[in-house]
């Protein structure tokens, strides 16, 4: 029985550890159609839930949260565009702009795994103002 | 080595000050003073702008969505639906100055979009010819590619627009050659080009694209429909309306001017345009310089920007230490403005990165 209090503990922990969750529409140009995608926040970033293997985070997304890379400014433009959206690009994600259920536009780095990061925790990870 | 030091110290904090892009925002010690705020508060939705330089043609289309609500009377301007709301894509085509003698109220004289370029200008030209398409119509994410390959989506997404402009000139050497060379040419990289964006103009519509005479006009071509063209799937700006812009050319002004500025058409309920240099540290001594920023090899990295200004208020610490504060409506999503206190900076870092230049602060007001 305490074995058994012990281990919920443990897995109310660790899903109290992954904080809020919320769902975000990614459009499919194939499928003219939205798709649902669960974004969890971990570590202070927002990442899509499908990094989440056996417990442990695994995905493209998360190995770029942890590996920080040059900006990538783009030529010939004078004006400086979206920093963060430009750092998807660093790290070989294409950006995209997912939508939540009030359409309110959010960019998120989305790798060739399917993984997504918002782009924003991302570019503050690795260079906000301490 | 003392010199290596400090040199690396100074690349450290460049790329930490470089996060902010001078939209600097208060530490929580400072709370605002109460009864000192002045906001408009019935906004449109916060937009993204991708990576691309359009961000006047996004401070634009959020002043003029706004004043739409503003004279329709829409209790909410956020939920505002696309076919309801103008393409900032579409006003990328309004920054530019008619030639004398030609009309400036034909829609037909702004053939082109263009990344880079001035929210004021954009405005202006769009009340003279009053005839905006609709964000439907040219959806802004027309430009998502298609390609499953991160690594090449990137370099599309990112050369987009150099990309259709490679083509472009292709074209145009080849045709120079040999008329059905650069004919066969046009169709092959018109579904090409089609298949690699997601792009609404029909293969007919791109291969007229690749007969303008210029790059701006092959762009407008392929990213916006004939149909958009239509006056059913256009909007125009509701009431009579004009544009307001500070400090008017030659005027001299400076922090405190253009700050009660600020205030004053906050007051009446109006958002502003303001255009500035997002350059860290900052070097350039004016807004042309700052756009026209080079890397070491020599190109163009620009870091003009322009956000729109929604709100202010006076913030101070415990020790009494105050500051000015705006409220901008930056065009690079929620994510952005929700990691910067909702858009509240310090307001004397930003009006600063104006240089005080004419124009720097663009609104629209009712006659």
């Amino acid at each position: 029985m305490r074995l058994f209090i012990v281990l919920g503990f443990i897995l109310w922990a660790q899903e109290s550890a992954l904080a809020a969750e919320l769902a975000l529409d990614l459009y499919n140009s194939d499928k003219k159609s939205y798709q649902r995608i669960a974004i969890t926040e971990v570590e202070g970033v927002k990442i899509s839930k499908n990094c989440l293997k056996s417990g442990k985070m695994h995905c493209a997304a998360w190995k770029a949260v942890g590996q920080k890379v040059a900006l990538i400014p783009t030529p010939g433009v004078g004006t400086v565009g979206n920093p963060a959206a430009r750092y998807c690009h660093a790290h070989n994600a294409n950006n995209r702009i997912l939508l939540d259920a009030k359409k309110r536009e959010y960019d998120y780095c989305v790798f060739s795994d399917g993984s997504m990061v918002d782009a924003w925790s991302l570019y503050n990870k690795h260079f906000q103002d301490r | 080595m003392v010199a290596r030091f400090f040199f690396l110290c100074l690349m450290i904090f460049s790329e930490g000050a470089l996060a902010a892009y001078g939209m600097r925002t208060f530490s929580s010690e400072y709370k605002p003073v109460a009864n000192s705020v002045v906001q408009v508060t019935n906004m449109p939705r916060v937009r993204s702008q991708d990576s691309f330089g359009i961000c006047y043609a996004f401070a634009a289309s959020v002043l003029y969505d706004e004043a739409n609500c503003a004279a329709k009377n829409v209790a909410d301007c956020s939920a505002v639906p696309d076919q309801e709301k103008v393409s900032p894509l579409d006003m990328a085509r309004f920054s530019v100055k008619v030639d004398g003698g030609q009309d400036s109220t034909d829609r037909f004289n702004y053939e082109g979009l263009r990344e880079g370029g001035v929210a004021a200008l954009a405005l202006y030209n769009s009340l003279e010819v009053q005839m905006n398409a609709k964000e439907s119509c040219a959806p802004f994410d027309q430009v998502v590619s298609k390609t499953k390959d991160p690594v090449e989506a990137q370099k599309i997404e990112m050369a987009m627009w150099k990309r259709f402009q490679d083509s472009y000139e292709a074209y145009k050497r080849k045709t120079r050659d040999c008329v059905e060379c650069g004919l066969e040419y046009a169709r092959d990289k018109a579904q090409e080009l089609k298949d690699n964006f997601k792009l609404k103009a029909t293969n007919q519509e791109i291969l007229q694209a690749f007969a303008q005479e210029s790059y701006a006009k092959f762009l407008d071509k392929m990213l916006v429909p004939e149909e958009c063209w239509d006056f059913k799937n256009s909007l125009s700006l509701k009431g009579s309306w004009r544009l307001g812009i500070y400090p008017e050319n030659n005027e001299k002004t400076n922090y405190d001017k253009m700050l009660a500025k600020v205030k004053e058409v906050l007051s009446q309920k109006r958002p502003l345009a303001i255009s500035f240099c997002t350059q860290e540290p900052l070097q350039a001594k004016n807004q042309k310089a700052c756009a026209e920023a080079k890397d070491t090899v020599g190109n163009i990295v620009g870091a003009g920007h322009e956000v729109v200004i929604k709100g202010y208020r006076r913030v101070c610490n415990a020790k009494n230490k105050c500051y000015d504060a705006l409220q901008v409506q930056n065009s690079w999503g929620e994510s952005w403005q929700n990691a910067n206190d909702d858009g509240w900076i310090d307001a004397k870092e930003l009006l600063d990165r104006t240089f005080y230049e004419g124009q720097s602060l663009t609104w629209l007001q009712k006659h």
